[in-house]
């Protein structure tokens, strides 16, 4: 029996593209997939187990990340979270190893013979880096809410006439409070249930939702005695606490899911205009109100700018990332970039001060320091990003530009400039970059020789170098 | 300096001195007036700068150039509006004194405003001098300076560019001579000007 796991897409940069509804949660670092009775993995290479990985859980699947081949994809599969049956932690034996693992029951989807011991198409993760406590109570919680079934069921909700502003899901940031958990299913609330859960099986119906939370706790009860005993006991406590302060945050919970309503319609808005002749399956109207309008292309640029700056809906944050904080936040920050760079005002190339800027700005909420902007930019070398750079100039300006925008495309605008002179505003307009990138380039064009300063009381200008072509006054003898 | 028997006494360096000199087209490029930080252009811009200053003074006959004096039209390009700093005329007259064409008159060398420009090397002057003294028959003799220069009434005529050149320019070509073997420097003395014995 074979444990087979879906390919995974990647962007750019080696980040899971995610659905439209599909919202990161945690990523651990150091992860293994180690498949039970027998091999498991993509269907082109299966193996024992995946090693030295990304563990990736979003509201809709537990993704693996192939971390050596990144940014290309590797051995990175995913499993949809439908598919998890239950999860239990494989508890630590006297003198075993010291790694924590976590069990999770699916069923085998592959052919193939098996071992006699393990039930076939289980799957352990081993987690050898950080304390994996957060991500698997992160794990079990997702499998639970059933995020994935999320629109269908706002559908069905507001066709019964039910409440619209009840929340029928937490974001998976920012959470609230700070640090907690997303509130678990609340045991024995039958009226506020189905507000909770998404999924027309999992209804009003309360008692569903306290076998689940049971069948969660028997087992840890069952297994752990005395210390382990209170150490749960207390987990539960901690448990029912976070639920208090969920349901005093249920307003807020309601405010962002219009939030996220808002910017649901404004992407699709976008996909549509976006679409040079037909449009998108069922958008008559948005189609026709594209094709007629007389200044569609000037709409689209527009809706397309806005969106740009508007556009980050699952922003990384410490809490999904922990450790690889920095490496995630590298990642989005160059997936988000080069559209950025990419319009004429800045003409590919931007200051890192510009870039934290706007960057924040997409963002909304979760805002990052300058200093997390410029170690995120640092990374892109080591984590092997192709379509930005970042360098910084001699004098200390930094920058970060597309890589195909190379040096010598500046060089040769600048040497072909037609006017005589030029200082740094001049500059600017004929690269298109603001006038402090223009004034650094031409710092470096004159390095190579391209261009000659004239320090001129008012300013410095710029020339191009003449003197290569210049012949010397005849003097009448040689050697001097 | 020429005094009114000059005019009997005809020029024979060259006849352009007498039309404007003619500034190369380079002399019209601003950046010419900044010291360029680029090595490479740098370089090309010295060799401009050091090929004018001889041309220039050569045209005029003019041995001495002061980098303090702001009437001098070799560093400076008033229909621009651009001319050479300060720092910058020492700069490229040390290039010229690197070469060897030109050298500091000051008493400490830390001073550096006024330089003596050879716009003909150093060992040409030295075979014209001797080449003259040869001519004229003046070898065993003890020639004065202000005789070379032309300042003494002395029917010979003076050696080819020698006429009016400042004493301490005559001066170092008659050390060079010596050095190259082919005469003497007699220093001044008390009642006698300084002078060259030719061999």
């Amino acid at each position: 029996a074979m444990l087979l796991l879906e390919g995974v897409a990647l962007t750019d940069s080696g980040r899971p593209v995610l659905a439209p509804e599909e919202l990161e949660l945690r990523i651990l670092e150091k992860c293994d997939f180690e498949f039970c009775g027998g091999k498991g993995g993509l269907v082109e290479m299966p193996g024992d187990k995946y090693t030295a990985g990304i563990a990736f859980l979003t509201t809709h699947r537990l993704i693996w990340l192939d971390q050596v081949t990144l940014p290309a994809p590797g051995r990175s599969c995913s499993l949809h979270l439908s598919r998890i049956q239950g999860s239990h932690p494989v508890p630590l034996k006297m003198f075993g190893s010291r790694t924590r693992r976590l069990r999770l029951n699916c069923a085998a989807n592959g052919g193939g013979g098996g071992q006699e011991n393990d039930r076939p198409g289980d799957l352990k993760l081993a987690f050898r880096g950080e304390s994996p406590t957060e991500f698997s109570k992160c794990l079990e919680d997702a499998v639970l809410r059933k995020q994935w079934n999320e629109l269908g069921r706002t559908r069905q909700e507001g066709r019964e006439g039910g409440n619209p502003s009840f929340p029928n899901n937490t974001r998976g940031t920012p959470s609230f409070p700070r640090g907690a958990n997303p509130p678990p299913p609340p045991s024995g609330n039958t009226t506020n249930t189905h507000a909770y859960y998404g999924g027309t099986n999992l209804g009003p119906s309360s008692d569903q939702t306290k076998t689940a939370s049971a069948k969660k706790e028997t087992p840890a009860n069952f297994r752990r005695a005395g210390v382990g005993g209170a150490l749960a006991r207390q987990q539960s406590v901690t448990t029912r606490n976070a639920e208090t302060l969920g349901s005093a945050f249920f307003d807020m919970d309601a405010l962002m899911q219009s939030a996220k309503e808002l910017v649901r319609l404004a992407e699709r808005f976008a996909a549509a205009t976006r679409d040079e002749g037909g449009g998108v399956g069922d958008r008559k109207d948005e189609r026709k109100t594209a094709s007629s309008s007389s200044d569609t292309s000037q709409n689209r640029h527009e809706v397309r700018e806005m969106l740009i700056q508007m556009g980050i809906a699952s922003p990384v944050t410490k809490e999904t990332s922990g450790a690889l904080y920095h490496k995630q936040l590298s990642r989005q920050l160059a997936d988000w970039l080069p559209a950025m760079l990419r319009l004429e005002k800045h003409g590919g190339v931007m200051t890192l001060p510009d870039v934290y800027c706007l960057f924040n700005r997409a963002r909304g909420s979760e805002m990052v320091s300058p200093e997390d902007v410029l170690k995120a930019a640092t990374l892109w070398g080591e984590l092997k990003i192709t379509q930005v750079r970042f360098r910084a100039f001699a004098s200390g300006v930094r920058v970060a530009h597309l890589a195909n925008r190379g040096d010598d495309e500046v060089y040769a605008a600048l040497a072909s400039h037609d006017g005589e002179k030029m200082d740094s505003f001049v500059a600017s307009h004929v690269l298109g970059v603001t006038p402090a990138v223009a004034g650094e380039y031409l710092a470096m064009a004159e390095t190579y020789g391209i261009v000659a300063r004239d320090e001129a009381p008012e300013t410095t200008w710029w020339y191009p170098n003449r003197f290569p072509g210049f012949k010397e006054v005849d003097v009448g003898f040689a050697g001097v | 300096r020429r005094g009114p028997r000059d005019a009997l006494r005809p020029r024979v360096w060259s006849t352009t001195m007498s039309s404007s000199f003619e500034f190369p087209e380079f002399f019209e490029y601003p950046p010419y007036f900044t010291v360029q930080p680029n090595p490479d252009t740098q370089r090309k811009q010295t060799e401009l700068w050091k090929s004018l200053i001889l041309g220039w003074c050569r045209h005029h006959r003019e041995f001495t150039v002061r980098v303090d004096d702001e009437s001098l039209v070799l560093f400076r390009n008033d229909r621009i509006g651009r001319k050479l700093p300060t720092d910058a005329r020492r700069f490229f007259l040390d290039a010229l004194v690197s070469a060897g064409a030109a050298r500091w008159m000051d008493d400490g060398a830390a001073r550096k405003s006024r330089a003596l420009i050879f716009w003909q090397s150093l060992g040409v002057w030295v075979t014209v001098l001797s080449d003259w003294a040869a001519r004229n028959g003046l070898e065993g003799q003890v020639v004065a300076l202000c005789e070379i220069t032309g300042d003494d009434e002395v029917g010979v005529p003076t050696p080819d560019g020698f006429r009016d050149a400042p004493v301490e320019f005559v001066a170092l070509v008659a050390l060079e001579l010596e050095k190259k073997g082919k005469g003497v420097f007699v220093p001044s003395d008390a009642g006698r000007d300084a002078g060259v014995k030719f061999f």
